[in-house]
């Protein structure tokens, strides 16, 4: 299989897991989505030096693009690429960020450490202190 | 270039500062080899001050993280595995650790594996400490008029 295929394949089978399998249902939430759009901007940067570094290199048979080439950097964005990265990268972040939430909350929804939960920031007074265990 | 081990690099400089020729330049090979993990170790401080700041408490939580980490490494190994096997992408051998773990994946990758992971849970928790919204691991809120 090409790894557009793969990465295809990769985001459906992971968002089969969250909704059906688990039963996480991050897709659906609010939350999933505003923390995913701080993560794909991270990912756009360090992948870009990944990528347009020449570490990783890619194989053009195998993507939609071409191959990352002999000298110099690809293309940064056009000819099936994002910020020097195949698009295709953006669907294995995704996969790879979905499955690694949706495990992390299915775990805290079957009680594996639940608590002691998150927040409330340094910076910020206590939402609720009625619910909020004391740290 | 393009071997590993002995710390030298091979260039060729034609025209320009000094004689055309091969030279050796000696360490250059090593210090180039972290250029993968810098990456990485800029996503794991970049998002390591979100537990004590936003108090993620994600790291804490290490048995839950742990058993969230195992799985996901094993897919992706294993997706990244068919992947290199099969051609799609290989890496530049001046830029990795060159220590190759199971069934010769990069060191580089296995920890990529476990830093992203962590950074994305720190993310999510984060905005769940900011925010207060619902994540779908809340204890059920006690049904009114039920036993509880």
């Amino acid at each position: 299989m090409t790894y557009t295929q793969l990465a295809v394949l990769g985001v459906v089978v992971v968002a089969v897991v969250d909704l059906f399998v688990l039963r996480t249902r991050l897709l659906s939430r609010k939350v999933f989505w505003v923390s995913y759009a701080i993560i794909v901007f991270f990912q756009l940067v360090s992948n870009a030096v990944l990528t347009g570094l020449r570490i990783v290199r890619y194989n053009g048979e195998f993507i939609v693009g071409s191959s990352t080439p002999e000298f110099g950097a690809p293309p940064f964005i056009g000819d099936g690429r994002i910020a020097f990265a195949p698009f295709e990268d953006l669907l294995f972040g995704f996969a790879l960020v979905l499955l690694t939430l949706s495990l992390w909350v299915f775990w805290g929804r079957v009680g594996v450490q639940r608590l002691p939960a998150a927040g409330p920031p340094r910076f910020l007074p206590p939402r609720n202190r009625d619910s909020e265990p004391p740290s | 270039m393009g071997f590993l081990g002995d710390g030298h690099a091979d260039f060729r400089c034609e025209g320009g500062l000094g004689r055309t020729g091969t030279y050796r330049a000696v360490t250059v090979y090593y210090v180039s080899n972290f250029g993968y993990l810098a990456v990485l170790a800029f996503c794991f401080i970049g998002t390591l001050w979100l537990e004590f700041v936003f108090r993620t408490r994600v790291y804490r939580r290490w048995l839950r993280l742990l058993m969230t980490l195992v799985p996901v490494v094993i897919v992706f190994s294993l997706w990244d595995l068919y992947a290199i096997a099969s051609g799609h992408w290989t890496f530049d051998l001046t830029a990795i650790t060159g220590v190759f773990t199971v069934g010769n994946l990069p060191l580089d990758e296995l920890l990529f594996f476990i830093v992203i992971p962590c950074c994305a849970i720190l993310t999510l928790e984060a905005v769940r400490s900011v925010r207060g919204w619902r994540v779908g691991d809340e204890a059920e809120p006690p049904v009114e008029g039920g036993v509880s």
